[in-house]
């Protein structure tokens, strides 16, 4: 018989970064070395994570396969496993199933320029291709980040920003939902942020995630600055459990997003029946 | 493929004279339900003659079962795998559509890498010995969504009943190994003969072939028929739950202590939790969409994704329902022109 697909490998929790409040970052290094060796993956695929007593859960890997020997989730403390999460300090054994679901075409996303537009923790998935792409410098275009937070407080990877915007070529936007004392950047929401930062839609990619509502209201704004719908790509959150095309769970229309996705262009996104 | 006969007075001795190869699993009456269970003695067998009121679906993907075991000490864990199966099994009995279901369960879990390698463990050490149906059930259709009554798929002997013996058909090379058996006589050309106007007899009373994968593609989204279904159905999940296609699960948590295990168990579109997340939000809020949902999965986008309908026709979730939804009059409806009150 091949291997249980369902069987998590094992891997020990190396650091716990505190991001904000109800959020934390945990790395982790798979304790197999053989298998530590030979894991690889690419930016936009996820993992599905086991707190052993509580649960699993499914996270993105927000780390990029640039930088290897571990992988990164990001975790926000919403209900069982999330809140077991939270508790575990550095040493604690997790298991992982990964790498599931396919990844940013970033392939075809070579020569361009690309504006990534992120909202709260829906800046996970995208730090993984953002830092991939920084990583291969030489294969984009510029790289515009636009990065909004409800509050100063609710921006995650605040410690990678220096490293984003010192980068060639390379230009980081945030913004926050209402003005705070000593905030000289934007101020407002992520949607209007775009509109009035005006990205041509010339030899360009827009990569968003973010809260539903963000979403909803960024792509007719990318749309009527000229992008078209193979220019923009999301990835889409389902309830998911086995993470590999069975429970059936995720299924949308003929598809699944946790094979099929969960990375979607806009214009497949358009093809779906409304249910995510 | 050869044909045999075997008297019915033989099929005890047959099934006891397997039991060192195999374990036995056929329909037995308790309470009065009758469902595919192990037997060790074959006269507690219930043949019917309508087909048992759930499949064998529970002996491929059983309603819970453990992925793994967990043992905790301080921070570390430590994870033990289940075995797998152990003695082949041998399911008697069992019909031509959920027998047909397994082609639909088998491209579920094999669609894409990797396969649900329990499922196939299963599978591989399952032989089937099927039978036809000689007296359907008034909730069966399953002439309707397919041949394979006719033609059976995914058995290795096919069985009739002629009265004082069955004709039995090999499907398979182990099926052919199965009826070498000394109790099976070879099938003489009358035997044949009785066998094909028996089955035209029966099929002849069933409904027609609808080309419902076809219809499919005007199905409407919009159609007011889910709405009427939302306001009866209470959503109990007995038609996912009896339905030998439905392969949705849930991946839950046992824990005892420093000890515990990993386990799935069936779980159903038709719960309101299936598709709810963590933070909230719930694609498919309300029965309206749930119920749409069950029936476009089966009969809309498994053509398009497997080419193949998700519905046998075996009638057990019509057979079930408490507030009496007839998937058939549903489709009916919904491919009607001119739509008329379900």
């Amino acid at each position: 018989m091949c291997e249980n697909p369902y069987v998590p490998k094992l891997a020990t929790i190396e650091k716990v970064i505190e991001e904000t409040w109800d959020t934390k970052t945990f790395r982790a290094v798979f304790d197999d070395e053989e298998y530590r060796e030979a894991f690889t993956y690419e930016p936009g695929q996820f993992q599905i994570v086991s707190a052993f007593g509580v649960g699993e859960a499914t996270f993105c890997l927000t780390s990029t396969p640039t930088r290897k020997g571990f992988v990164e989730f990001s975790v926000k403390k919403v209900a069982s496993v999330t809140s077991a999460l939270h508790e575990m300090s550095e040493g604690t054994t997790v298991g992982i199933r990964a790498p599931l679901g396919n990844w940013f075409p970033y392939e075809k996303m070579k020569g361009k320029d690309l504006w990534f537009v992120g909202g709260g923790i829906g800046m996970a998935p995208l730090r993984s291709l953002l830092n991939f792409c920084l990583d291969n410098r030489q294969d984009y275009g510029k790289i515009n980040i636009i990065y909004g937070a409800r509050t100063t407080g609710d921006f995650s990877f605040k410690y990678e920003f220096d490293e984003w915007a010192k980068s060639p070529n390379t230009e980081l936007f945030l913004t926050i939902d209402k003005a705070e004392e000593g905030w000289d950047k934007n101020v407002g929401f992520v949607p209007a942020y775009v509109t009035d930062l005006k990205p041509s839609p010339e030899n360009a990619v827009a990569i968003t995630c973010g809260p539903p509502i963000m979403i909803k209201f960024t792509l007719p704004n990318l749309k009527e600055l000229g992008f078209a719908d193979e220019q923009i790509y999301t990835t889409l959150e389902m309830k998911m459990k086995c993470g590999i095309g069975k429970c059936g769970r995720c299924n949308i229309g003929q598809y699944y997003v946790c094979t099929d996705g969960p990375v979607f262009s806009y214009a497949q996104l358009k093809d779906l029946p409304p249910e995510y | 493929m050869e044909s045999k006969v075997i008297s019915k007075q033989d099929i005890a001795p047959w099934l006891k004279g397997l039991a060192e190869k195999y374990d036995v699993i056929a329909p037995v009456t308790e309470d009065g339900v009758t469902r595919f269970k192990p037997v060790d003695d074959p006269s507690a067998i219930d043949l019917g003659p309508t087909p048992a009121k759930s499949g064998i679906r529970e002996h491929f993907t059983p309603e819970t079962e453990t992925l793994f075991d967990y043992k905790l000490e301080g921070l570390s864990a430590e994870v033990t795998p289940p075995e797998g199966i152990k003695k082949d099994r041998l399911i008697f009995g069992a019909r031509a559509c959920d027998a047909a279901a397994l082609r639909y369960v088998d491209a579920v879990y094999s669609n894409v890498e990797p396969v649900d390698t329990p499922y196939f463990d299963r599978r591989e050490h399952t032989a089937i010995v099927g039978l036809f149906c000689n007296k359907p059930s008034w909730t069966c259709f399953c002439t309707e969504v397919g041949d394979f009554m006719m033609n059976p798929i995914n058995m290795d002997v096919y069985l009739t009943d002629l009265g004082e013996k069955y004709y039995a058909e090999a499907l398979t090379p182990k099926g052919e190994e199965l009826l070498g058996s000394s109790q099976f006589q070879p099938a003489t050309g009358a035997d044949k003969q009785a066998v094909e106007a028996h089955r035209e007899s029966v099929q002849a009373k069933l409904p027609k072939p609808v080309d419902h994968a076809k219809a499919s593609e005007s199905y409407d989204w919009d159609d007011p028929i889910w709405q009427k279904l939302a306001e009866v159905c209470l959503g109990c999940g007995a038609c996912s739950f009896l339905c030998p296609t439905c392969h949705c699960f849930d991946i839950m948590e046992c824990a005892k202590g420093k000890k515990g295990s990993r386990f799935r168990c069936w779980d159903t579109c038709q719960f309101d939790k299936f598709t709810l997340m963590g933070h909230g939000h719930n694609p498919r809020p309300s029965r309206v969409e749930r119920t749409r949902q069950r029936v476009f999965h089966k009969f809309k986008y498994s053509p398009e994704r497997y080419g193949m309908l998700g519905c046998v026709g075996c009638g057990r979730c019509v057979a079930v329902c408490p507030v009496n939804i007839d998937i058939r009059k549903v489709i009916q409806e919904i491919e009607s022109e001119d739509k008329v009150s379900a």
